[in-house]
C-alpha cells in the first residue's frame, strides 16, 4: 500500500476541485455557444480531430527525439487547424458542411491510430487523452487551465455582442459592416482552446458531453443567452465537483462518473418538465 | 452653404439598378438584364411567383450577392459603400425558434456599428428603445423574442431595421405566415407611418396588399415589369404567373386612400 502523507492527499483534491471549477468556467461559457448555435457536431470533430495532432506529437518525442513535442501541444495544433478549417469551409465553400466535418474528424482519428500504432512506450498515455484523468493534473497543468480559460473570457467578454450577433443572425450582422467570418472562425478557434483544455479532465471521447450538457440543463430554465452562461458555468461546476467526490465510494475514474451525474441531471430535468407541463394542461383542459 | 450645397447633390434615386442580369452558378439565369430605379421616400412592393428571383433580387440590392453583369447604385454610390443605409427586415420564420435573446437585445443589433469594439453604449439602447416604440412594443423590451407571436416578431425585426438608422428599408415578406391583424396593422398604420422618412421596398407575394398600399410594383420573374398600381390588371397578372388566377373581389379596399385603384377585374380590392 502506499504510504502517502493526508496532508498531500488533501493538496492533491484541493488541487483537483480547483482545477474542475476554473474548467468550468471556461466550459460554461464556450458550451453556450456550441448550444445556441446548434454546432456540437463541429465540436464532435474537433475533439476527435486532436487525437491526430497528440499522435503526431507523441510520435515525433519518442521516434524523432524531439523533447519539445508535447502531446498537449499537438492536441492545440490540430484543434485549431479544425476549427480554421471547418470555419473556412462552412463560410466560404459550396461543399456540403456535413460530409466535411465527418471527413475532419475521421481523418483526425485515422492519423491518431495510426502513429500511435508505431509507438512502443508512448501508446500508454494516449489512455488518458482518450479518457481523461483529472486525478493526474498537476500545479502546471492548472496553471495552463487559468491562463487559457482567462484569455477566453476576456475574448468573450470583449466581442459578446458581436458573437452574440453572428450566432443569432449571421447576414444581417454581415450587413451592419461585421467580419462575420473572422468572428465565426475565433468562435470556432475558442471551442478549440476549451477542448484542449477539458480534454485532460474528461478525455476525447466523452468531452462533447461536458460541453453541451450544463448548457443545455440551464436552457431549460433561462431564456437569456448571459443568464444562461452564469448558469451553466455554475451547473458545470457542481457536475464536476459532484462527479469528483462520487467517484471517491465508487473507485471509479472520475472523467466517466462527471458524465453520468451530468446525463442523468439532464434527462431528469427534461422528465420533469414534461411531466409537469403534461399535468399543467390537464388541469387547464379540465 | 456647404450644407445646403450637401443638400442640393443629395441624389433623388435612392436605389438603381442597370442592366443586371444574376446567376447561381452560369447555367440558368435568375435575373435577367434588370434595369429600374426607385426614388426616395417611394414605396414599392417587389411581387413574383416562387422561384421567380424575388429574394435574389433583394440580396443583389443588399450586395450579399455580385451580379454577373450590370450594376446597382444606392444613393448613387456602389452598394457595397452604402449598404449600411439600408435597414433589412428578413422573415422571422428564418430565425432559430429556441434561440435565447431577449427582444431589446434582438433591437440593439441595429447598432453594431456604432462602437469600435461593438459593445452596446447608452446611445445604442436609447436608439433601440425609439425604434421599439415606433413599433408599438416598448412594453415588450424585456421579454423573449422566442415567446412572441409571429407579428410581434416581425415588428421587432422591423425596429431592428429602423435601429440601422436606414434611408432605405427592405422588408422581405413580412406579411408572411403572419395573421390577419398583424397585415391590416401593417398595411394599415405601420408601412404609411415608415414611408414618411423612408424609402420602403417590401418583397411580398401577396399581390392584394401590393395594389392598395404603393405607389409602384417591381414584378419579378425572371425579367423585371415595373407598374404603377393602376395598370396591373388580370391579365397582366395571369400572364406574368403563367397559370391561371382567380380573383376574388373584396367588400372595400384595405386602404380607401387607393379606391380609386380598384377597378373592374384587377387584383384583390
Amino acid at each position: 500500500m502506499l504510504n502517502i502523507p493526508i496532508a498531500s492527499i488533501y493538496s492533491i483534491i484541493t488541487l483537483q476541485i480547483i482545477f474542475g471549477i476554473i474548467a468550468s468556467l471556461t466550459f460554461g461559457i464556450i458550451g453556450t455557444f456550441v448550444v445556441v448555435k446548434r454546432i456540437s457536431y463541429i465540436a464532435g470533430a474537433i475533439s476527435h480531430s486532436i487525437l491526430g495532432g497528440i499522435g503526431v506529437a507523441l510520435y515525433c518525442q519518442e521516434k524523432l527525439d524531439w523533447s519539445y513535442s508535447h502531446p498537449l501541444l499537438g492536441a492545440l495544433i490540430s484543434a485549431l487547424l479544425a476549427a480554421i478549417i471547418i470555419g473556412l469551409m462552412t463560410r466560404k465553400s459550396h461543399q456540403r458542411i456535413d460530409t466535411v466535418i465527418g471527413a475532419i474528424w475521421a481523418i483526425g482519428m485515422a492519423t491518431g491510430v495510426l502513429c500511435i500504432a508505431k509507438l512502443e512506450e508512448g501508446y500508454k498515455s494516449i489512455h488518458s487523452y482518450l479518457f481523461g484523468s483529472i486525478a493526474l493534473t498537476g500545479q502546471q497543468d492548472l496553471i495552463i487551465v487559468s491562463i487559457l480559460g482567462v484569455l477566453i473570457l476576456i475574448i468573450v467578454m470583449l466581442f459578446y455582442d458581436k458573437l452574440l450577433a453572428i450566432c443569432f443572425d449571421s447576414e444581417f450582422s454581415e450587413l451592419r459592416g461585421i467580419k462575420v467570418d473572422f468572428y465565426y472562425i475565433l468562435l470556432l478557434c475558442l471551442i478549440a482552446l476549451t477542448i484542449v483544455i477539458l480534454v485532460q479532465m474528461i478525455g476525447i471521447i466523452m468531452l462533447i458531453a461536458l460541453l453541451t450538457l450544463p448548457a443545455a440543463v440551464a436552457c431549460n430554465f433561462f431564456t437569456k443567452l448571459s443568464s444562461i452562461m452564469i448558469s451553466s458555468v455554475i451547473i458545470c461546476m457542481l457536475f464536476t465537483t459532484s462527479g469528483f467526490f462520487l467517484s471517491i465510494p465508487l473507485k471509479s475514474a472520475v472523467g466517466p462518473v462527471i458524465i453520468i451525474v451530468a446525463g442523468i441531471s439532464y434527462l431528469t430535468i427534461l422528465v420533469t418538465k414534461y411531466l409537469y407541463f403534461k399535468i399543467k394542461n390537464s388541469k387547464n383542459s379540465t | 452653404m456647404k450644407k445646403k450645397l450637401k443638400n442640393n447633390s443629395k441624389p433623388k434615386k435612392a436605389i438603381e439598378l442597370h442592366n443586371v442580369s444574376f446567376s447561381y452558378d452560369n447555367s440558368r439565369e435568375i435575373i435577367s438584364n434588370a434595369s429600374f430605379s426607385i426614388d426616395n421616400l417611394e414605396r414599392v412592393y417587389i411581387v413574383g411567383p416562387n422561384g421567380g428571383g424575388k429574394s435574389t433580387l433583394l440580396k443583389l440590392i443588399l450586395g450579399l450577392l455580385t451580379p454577373k453583369c450590370g450594376h446597382i447604385k444606392i444613393n448613387g454610390e456602389n452598394v457595397t459603400k452604402m449598404r449600411r443605409d439600408i435597414g433589412f427586415t428578413p422573415q422571422y420564420a428564418n430565425f432559430d425558434p429556441l434561440f435565447p435573446i431577449s427582444v431589446i437585445d434582438v433591437v440593439k443589433m441595429g447598432c453594431l456599428d456604432l462602437t469600435w469594439f461593438g459593445r452596446h453604449n447608452k446611445e445604442s439602447v436609447s436608439i433601440a428603445l425609439n425604434a421599439l416604440e415606433t413599433v408599438g412594443l416598448i412594453d415588450f423590451r424585456h421579454h423573449s423574442f422566442m415567446n412572441l407571436s409571429g407579428g410581434q416578431k416581425q415588428r421587432v425585426l422591423i425596429a431592428r431595421a429602423l435601429a440601422c438608422r436606414p434611408k432605405i428599408l427592405l422588408l422581405d415578406e413580412p406579411t408572411a405566415s403572419v395573421d390577419a391583424g398583424f397585415e391590416n396593422y401593417f398595411v394599415a398604420e405601420l408601412l404609411p407611418e415608415l414611408s414618411k422618412n423612408l424609402t420602403v421596398v417590401v418583397v411580398s407575394h401577396d399581390l392584394a396588399i401590393a395594389s392598395n398600399s404603393v405607389n409602384k410594383v417591381i414584378c419579378v420573374n425572371k425579367e423585371v415589369h415595373i407598374h404603377p398600381t393602376q395598370s396591373l390588371d388580370g391579365n397582366f397578372i395571369q400572364k406574368f404567373y403563367n397559370y391561371d388566377i382567380n380573383f376574388i373581389r373584396h367588400d372595400k379596399c384595405i386602404n380607401p386612400m387607393h379606391h380609386n385603384d380598384c377597378k373592374g377585374d384587377s387584383t384583390e380590392c
